[in-house]
């Protein structure tokens, strides 16, 4: 029997595909991913949940070739612009080609990220539209 | 404020020595300091120390071992900016008048070291570093946006490592001493697409040391004091306001505040020491330093300035690519081979008539904040 966890709570959910949760601060507008917990540009303290959307543009990516704390190479990640004006860093889910181009549309994947002690650590990743 | 001198520069050999600890490698680089400036190891009045891994106490196990010890003693971390930290505190204590004479000192032994082989792991609150954020990657990333948004290809990447293995070359103490052509950089191991091993610092054990003093007692030890016209250390914004991942915005205020401090324009540095930790960052740190116009890095670079016998040498040291990087002593090195180059004591490295260098370290990786979370400038002159 695996048990499943989100790698951290509050930063999504698996609802139609994925929801990923930000917050917005009511005074200035500002968007945070994940949620802050004041506006740390107007420092405004009354913050209100937002859903995100769920495609954005590939501003940058790699694919690394020596292992990482819990992916073995090769791997893809990448900061996906969201158009709330947010950055998300997210793994990127390998196509065979390892083909990804810069401003590519993307979308979001809620997914297994890694095995740990029998229990299965699921997360956000995003995969070319 | 009192103006101040650095009088004794002093770093031990940079490799990797697992049989070798800390307070070994930093005594080597304490005592080539006391010998370089014949002062004796009772004037030393106040001793800052950097390290990141993984002890207590780093100064007073080094200093014990060359006689110095029951006086003021600070012990610092700011990553890679740890001995540029170092040497600002012992700045500070003289400039304020505090303290006539100090010792700042910076060591890593990173082959002993929790990380040594390994990249750096996240700790257990970066959602980042769990997801695959690493250091090298982090890297790769900022290459990509330099391909795409400037026309720079990989082999200008693989230039910056040419380049300062070339002037490894010309360095004793480097740890690596072999010239390397742009085909080897670009087939030895991948990393993270598009960085290779050959454009990343190795693993390097290491420490530097430097000895300031007010300039009144400077006179009595030399009569080439080499003075400090800009210390600075500055902590980075949120990452969400760094719009270009190719700009450190932290890396151009600290150096606008520099060049104020000392007086000067980018257009008066002889030499500059900088954070090449990956060979494409030297391309964007010329343009955050003010060396060139924004998105004329890569001009600069292909120009052959910044290569020794250029008009602009950086890293002629061989940098933290060839000479290495053993974290914390990096900060406190650039400025030994920076005061080097003052005297004229450079050797085959020497910039010619050189007047006015400038020392630039970045380092560490926050989550939440902008990449390159700590900055430090330090500008001397003869």
């Amino acid at each position: 029997m695996v048990d499943t966890f989100p790698v951290r709570e509050g930063l999504f959910d698996e609802a139609g595909g994925g929801r990923l949760f930000g917050n917005k601060c009511k005074s200035c507008g500002r968007i945070y991913f994940p949620q802050a917990p004041f506006c740390f540009d107007c420092m405004g303290k009354i913050m209100e949940e937002v859903v995100l959307s769920r495609r954005g543009k590939l501003y940058s990516y790699t694919i690394g070739r020596m292992a990482s704390t819990h992916f073995q190479p090769p791997y893809a990640v990448g900061l996906i612009d969201l158009p709330e004006g947010v950055r998300v860093f997210a793994p990127l889910i390998m196509t065979k080609e390892e083909m990804y181009t810069i401003g590519m549309e993307m979308e979001l994947v809620i997914e297994e990220l890694w095995r740990e002690n029998h229990n299965q650590i699921i997360g956000y990743k995003f995969k070319p539209v | 404020m009192r103006e101040v001198a650095v009088i004794g520069v002093g770093q031990s050999s940079f490799g990797k020595f697992p049989e070798r600890t800390a307070a070994d490698l930093g005594a080597e680089a304490v005592r080539a300091a006391i010998e370089d400036c014949r002062i004796s190891p009772k004037a030393i009045q106040v001793a800052y120390a950097a390290r990141n891994y993984d002890t207590n106490c780093t100064a007073q196990g080094i200093l014990k071992e060359v006689g110095i010890r029951a006086l003021e003693m600070v012990n610092v971390e700011n990553a890679c900016a740890g001995g540029a930290t170092a040497f600002r505190g012992v700045w500070k204590e003289i400039a304020d008048g505090r303290y006539d004479v100090g010792i700042a000192i910076g060591v890593e032994s990173m082959t002993t070291s929790p990380i040594a082989g390994k990249l750096i792991p996240p700790e257990k609150s970066d959602l980042e570093g769990h997801l695959g954020m690493t250091m090298p990657g982090m890297f790769a990333m900022v290459a990509r946006r330099q391909m795409e948004e400037h026309e720079i290809t990989v082999a200008d990447f693989a230039q910056v490592s040419v380049k300062n293995h070339h002037h490894g070359c010309l360095n004793p103490k480097a740890q690596y001493r072999k010239e390397l052509t742009i085909e080897e950089v670009l087939n030895s191991r991948m990393i993270a697409d598009p960085i290779t091993l050959l454009m990343c610092c190795p693993n390097t054990d290491g420490a530097a040391a430097t000895i300031l003093c007010s300039m009144e007692v400077a006179r009595r030890y030399t009569t080439m004091p080499i003075r400090v016209v800009a210390s600075t250390l500055l902590s980075g914004d949120y990452k969400h306001l760094q719009e270009d991942i190719c700009v450190s915005p932290v890396g151009r205020r600290i150096a606008k505040m520099a060049y104020e401090m000392a007086g000067c324009d980018p257009k008066d540095i002889d030499l500059v020491e900088m954070h090449d930790a990956f060979a494409n960052e030297e391309i964007l740190r010329y343009e955050d330093l003010g060396l060139c116009k924004p998105g004329e890095g890569v001009d600069l670079l292909r120009s052959g300035a910044t290569q020794i016998g250029g008009r602009l040498p950086v890293n002629p040291s061989g940098g933290l690519l060839s000479l290495g990087h053993p974290l914390s002593a990096s900060g406190v090195r650039t400025i030994c081979e920076i005061v080097l180059h003052l005297r004229g004591q450079a050797g085959a490295r020497q910039t010619p008539n050189a007047k006015v260098g400038l020392a630039h370290m970045l380092g560490g990786l926050v989550a939440g904040l902008e990449h390159g979370a700590v900055a430090s400038v330090h500008i001397l002159a003869r």
